[in-house]
């Protein structure tokens, strides 16, 4: 017994260590600033200064013509010109407001920590920073990827975000083609509905609910609960 | 240990063989009325969203779907409510321990025939102290001195395989799943050690293991499904992205595959907000397998 256990904790510990990648750390910089910003609007303000400032944020640190894009999928292309510009105005108010307003109005402790960071992309535009979100109240903390782009100045933006696993434009983009393809892409449709989301995250939510962040469980799943 | 090392192997305890053939043939009668119309080649929109959702008996899975609701709305979720206000949190997660050792021998049996040794001898570990120091299991001390639980099954190991996920499938009472998943839980169902352990009483275990398991997950989802519920404008499609996602994770044992994810950078230049609406879609489809 004693032997096998020996055994087994030798074979556990023979994984060899992958090779190191490529680090970025002005992404890892940018990640921590962007952090701190989106931290300090929890103590710093209050109501609508918050939110102002909180869409400026958004604004300025979102790739949001890639991210509008990527979470139409394949109905992008349909979208005429005018309808565009009213979807990309309505885009960070619809983020601000049904994401990151959740993190502002929880009120337990947050605080992040940048463990490391890998560049990507054949010409090294883009970067993932990868951090650890410790939560008041929550068991284990969030384990948080940020997808980062690079442009020609070298000002990064944010395109998408993994919360313990989940990233969330490709989880927009499941919810938004889904609409679309219910509706014969109407985006008219699908823009009503931003809008009454949009009202619905502003209303108080029902005790209990708006707490965590909405990754924050290692996973949701379907309500049965089996996952073969 | 989270949620899905709890959830795994659930199917294996509940897909109980005599049942199998009159649901095999009621659910061919409806997926034979219930599959998605393509849509044609003309509305390329359409189309691209009907390829990329992978999901053939959406109507179907759908009606699944609201069953399944109804009957966590009946039955699962006032069980889980009262499990979640009644029972202690020590007795929780002796129960999630428990649950977890049981399904650890067809763990090892995976990690070993994924090759994966380090995590082959975790699990040879993780069972050896947490069914002697740690009482049958209800205790997991492997985690206490660094040995972290992790959880596979037969649909992780074909897919390290090579084998194809396979559309999109949802089980009435179980879930989501895919037609890969699915038959990897059919031969989990067989292959499991502890179904071949002689011992009086190993399907009663089995079956109250599993049941607890069950109203346990349930429990411990019960704030965030409700709120994914709340604000998704489509709950279905959110579960079986999130459930996708989920998979991809557990199937590369927690890790991000930076090579699977698309080069943005040499697609397109993002800087050019008008350009980026009009760019090719092998982004979309580089993103979403």
């Amino acid at each position: 017994m004693t032997r096998l256990l020996a055994a087994s904790l030798a074979l556990a510990l023979l994984a060899g260590s992958p090779a190191a990648a490529e680090s970025d750390q002005e992404a890892e910089s940018f990640i921590r600033s962007l952090a701190e910003k989106i931290l300090r609007l929890r103590e710093d303000k209050a109501g609508e200064a918050r939110e102002k400032v909180l869409m400026e944020l958004l604004v300025k640190n979102i790739s949001l013509s890639r991210v509008s894009r990527f979470i139409l999928g394949p109905y992008a292309r349909d979208m005429d010109k005018e309808t565009r510009k009213a979807y990309k105005e309505l885009l960070p108010e619809f983020v601000s407001k049904v994401y990151v307003r959740r993190l502002l109005t929880y009120e337990g402790e947050v605080s992040l920590e940048v463990t490391k960071s890998v560049r990507k992309g054949r010409r090294g535009r883009e970067a993932i920073v990868y951090s650890m979100a410790t939560v008041e109240n929550f068991d284990e903390p969030i384990q948080i990827q940020w997808w980062l782009l690079r442009d020609r100045e070298g000002s990064y933006k944010l395109f998408d975000i993994n919360l313990n696993g989940f990233w969330a434009a490709q989880w927009q983009r499941a919810e938004f083609v889904s609409q679309l393809r219910k509706s014969n892409g109407d985006f008219a449709q699908l823009m009503a509905t931003m809008r009454a989301q949009i009202g619905g995250a502003a209303a108080p939510s029902p005790p209990g609910v708006s707490a965590p962040p909405p990754a924050a469980p290692a996973a949701p799943a379907a309500p049965s609960a089996a996952q073969p | 240990m989270n949620a899905i090392a709890v959830r795994r192997g659930l199917l294996t305890r509940f897909f109980a063989p005599p049942s199998c053939a009159a649901a095999a043939m009621g659910v061919f009668l409806l997926a034979v009325s219930g599959c998605a119309t393509r849509p044609p080649a003309s509305d390329t929109g359409a189309r691209a969203a009907y390829e990329e959702a992978n999901d053939p008996l959406e109507p179907l899975n759908r009606y699944f779907f609201e069953l399944t609701n109804f009957a966590d709305f009946l039955f699962l979720r006032p069980v889980a409510e009262v499990y979640d206000d009644l029972m202690p949190r020590f007795a929780r997660k002796g129960l999630r321990n428990f649950s977890e050792n049981l399904s650890t021998p067809l763990t090892l049996g995976h990690d070993i025939l994924q090759g994966s040794w380090r995590r082959a001898g975790e699990s040879l570990a993780r069972l050896l102290l947490n069914s002697t120091l740690g009482i049958a299991g209800l205790i997991d001390v492997a985690a206490m001195i660094g040995i972290p639980a992790h959880s596979e099954d037969a649909g992780q190991t074909l897919a390290v395989y090579g084998v194809p996920e396979g559309p999109y499938i949802f089980l009435p009472f179980l879930g989501p799943s895919s037609l890969r998943a699915a038959s990897g839980g059919v031969a989990d169902y067989y292959a499991d050690p502890i179904g071949y352990v002689p011992i009086e009483g190993r399907r009663f275990i089995r079956l109250v293991a599993g049941a607890a398991s069950v109203v346990d997950f349930r429990a411990g989802t019960l704030d965030v499904l409700s709120q994914v519920e709340r604000t998704s404008i489509d709950y279905y499609a959110v579960l079986r992205e999130l459930y996708r996602q989920n998979r991809r994770r557990e199937i590369l044992n927690g890790e991000i595959d930076i090579s699977t994810l698309p080069d943005l950078s040499d697609d397109f230049d993002f800087d050019m907000e008008e350009e980026a609406f009009h760019q090719d879609d092998s982004i979309s489809r580089g993103l979403l397998p």
